[in-house]
């Protein structure tokens, strides 16, 4: 493939894609905000065909570990291909709305995503004794907010000492909100000048150039 | 007796202990309201009747017992306003908790699906389908969750671009969709935005408030407080019991964890 098709016309796709987009956002005028609806458009429907573009890799990636036997990790391969399958299948043939996708959601995804975010539950109790140490000032510092941050949350912590919650809304809504405030702004300033770059064609790694 | 060679197994039985017991002998520790659920309460029961509420869908079943339950006192208390509901999801999984909603809270009799709220399902494209709804509601919510199409949904009539939205109170775990809408809905359009987020996310998005957006409702604990201010405690209010001793537990470990690695260290000070 040529340089021209794999670097050069997805570069200027992008330029102008990008260049109605911002100009239709200061500029009010027909033509541009056409264009911005209909390059919209297109966008939602690359993403939709990007998830198919996913499904179709997973399914590859795991049919070769099929194929290879890969010791100790075939047989997920084998279940995930199925469940995936079952729930492709239904999806299709009736629709997601349908009781049967419903009830595949309701008594399978459900229960076992719900479970697995339980089981931090324990994770979080094991680290709070083995881990969670006050090693400097700095780890003590963030361990006494991160305590008092979370008895904020849980009504005891009111009920123990009502100076907590106090405490707490002071370090959410001053250290917290003056940090964050910053990096947020620091963010948006590198944005735009990733944005240009990218714009202008001096960002290439979206076209596989590094 | 050393903690940090302490059997694992026997924290794990001490920690569902302290869960399952306030949740069969509920200690009703009193809930404070917070400025943020207020805030949103107000706002929603104030709002003009005819009202349209965006009310987002943006999270799974992890965030049930979290997010989730503000998510189901808010749509409770929008299906109690003579306000219309117009809901989506930008996540795959966060379909069938639209579902999960409507079948666990008390829908109005008087309250019609098409005529008072409908559902749109899953719509790809996250920040860009956000910008492409703000401008046109039709193109983008061609049909809605039963293949209905939106030129046949009565409600949907006078609902044609952002403008015509009084609210949006999105529920979700991750900060991907709460940007999207800061960025193409609040900034060009100033369309308050309230946030229901998992309680791990909020410092994230504390900053926000109260300049872009409306309220921070925080996990079980600000979906609790909006459970009590609709006057329908339900399960987040019977869950901060729990949440409660189980977080008190967390506190106690790491006092016991740090007091253990203090006085280790003096020994091997000691010792040299």
């Amino acid at each position: 493939m040529s340089k021209v098709i794999r670097t050069d016309i997805p570069l200027l796709i992008i330029f102008f894609s990008g260049i109605v987009l911002i100009a239709s956002y200061f500029f009010p005028i027909t033509q541009l905000s056409l264009a911005e609806k209909e390059l919209s458009r297109w966008g939602i429907i690359l993403n939709a065909w990007a998830m198919g573009l996913g499904a179709t890799s997973l399914y590859r990636w795991h049919v070769g570990e099929i194929i290879k036997k890969t010791p100790g990790r075939w047989m997920y391969s084998v279940w995930l291909i199925i469940v995936m399958s079952v729930f492709i299948v239904v999806g299709f043939v009736w629709t997601p709305s349908h009781r049967v996708f419903v009830w595949l959601g309701d008594a399978f995804y459900l229960p076992i995503e719900a479970a697995m975010n339980a089981l931090l539950a324990f994770f979080i109790l094991t680290a709070s004794h083995r881990a969670l140490r006050a090693r400097g000032w700095e780890a003590a510092i963030l361990l006494l907010a991160a305590c008092i941050l979370t008895m904020t949350n849980a009504p005891i912590g009111e009920a123990i000492w009502g100076g907590i919650p106090v405490i707490g809304k002071w370090i959410l809504d001053i250290p917290n909100t003056a940090a964050s405030r910053g990096m947020i702004i620091c963010v948006a300033v590198g944005t735009i000048a990733l944005s240009i770059r990218t714009l202008l064609g001096y960002e290439r790694t979206q076209v596989g150039v590094q | 007796m050393n903690f940090k060679r302490l059997d694992r197994r026997y924290l794990h039985l001490l920690l569902i202990a302290v869960t399952v017991f306030p949740l069969l002998k509920p200690m009703g520790l009193p809930i404070s309201i917070g400025v943020h659920s207020r805030t949103l309460y107000d706002y929603i029961q104030h709002l003009p009747p005819g009202s349209v509420v965006l009310n987002v869908f943006d999270w799974g079943p992890a965030q049930i017992p979290d997010a989730g339950v503000g998510a189901m006192a808010i749509t409770q208390h929008l299906l109690s306003l003579p306000v219309k509901i117009v809901a989506f999801s930008q996540e795959v999984s966060a379909v069938m908790m639209y579902e999960y909603t409507m079948s666990r809270i008390k829908i109005p009799p008087d309250k019609k699906y098409g005529t008072d709220f409908v559902y749109f399902g899953f719509i790809a494209g996250l920040e860009t389908a956000l910008a492409a709804i703000a401008k046109d509601v039709h193109a983008t919510f061609v049909k809605d969750y039963y293949g209905t199409p939106v030129e046949q949904i009565p409600m949907m009539d006078k609902i044609r671009t952002v403008k015509d939205f009084a609210l949006v109170v999105e529920t979700t775990n991750t900060g991907t969709h709460v940007d999207g809408f800061l960025r193409q809905w609040k900034s060009p359009y100033g369309t308050p935005i309230a946030i229901n987020i998992g309680a791990v996310m909020v410092p994230t998005y504390l900053p926000y408030y109260p300049g872009q957006v409306l309220a921070v409702i925080a996990g079980a604990r600000g979906g609790s407080e909006y459970e009590l201010l609709i006057k329908q405690p339900g399960p987040g209010v019977a869950s901060l019991d729990a949440v409660s001793t189980s977080h008190l537990l967390v506190i106690i470990f790491i006092a016991i964890g740090n007091i253990q690695y203090f006085i280790e260290k003096r020994k091997r000070r000691e010792e040299r």
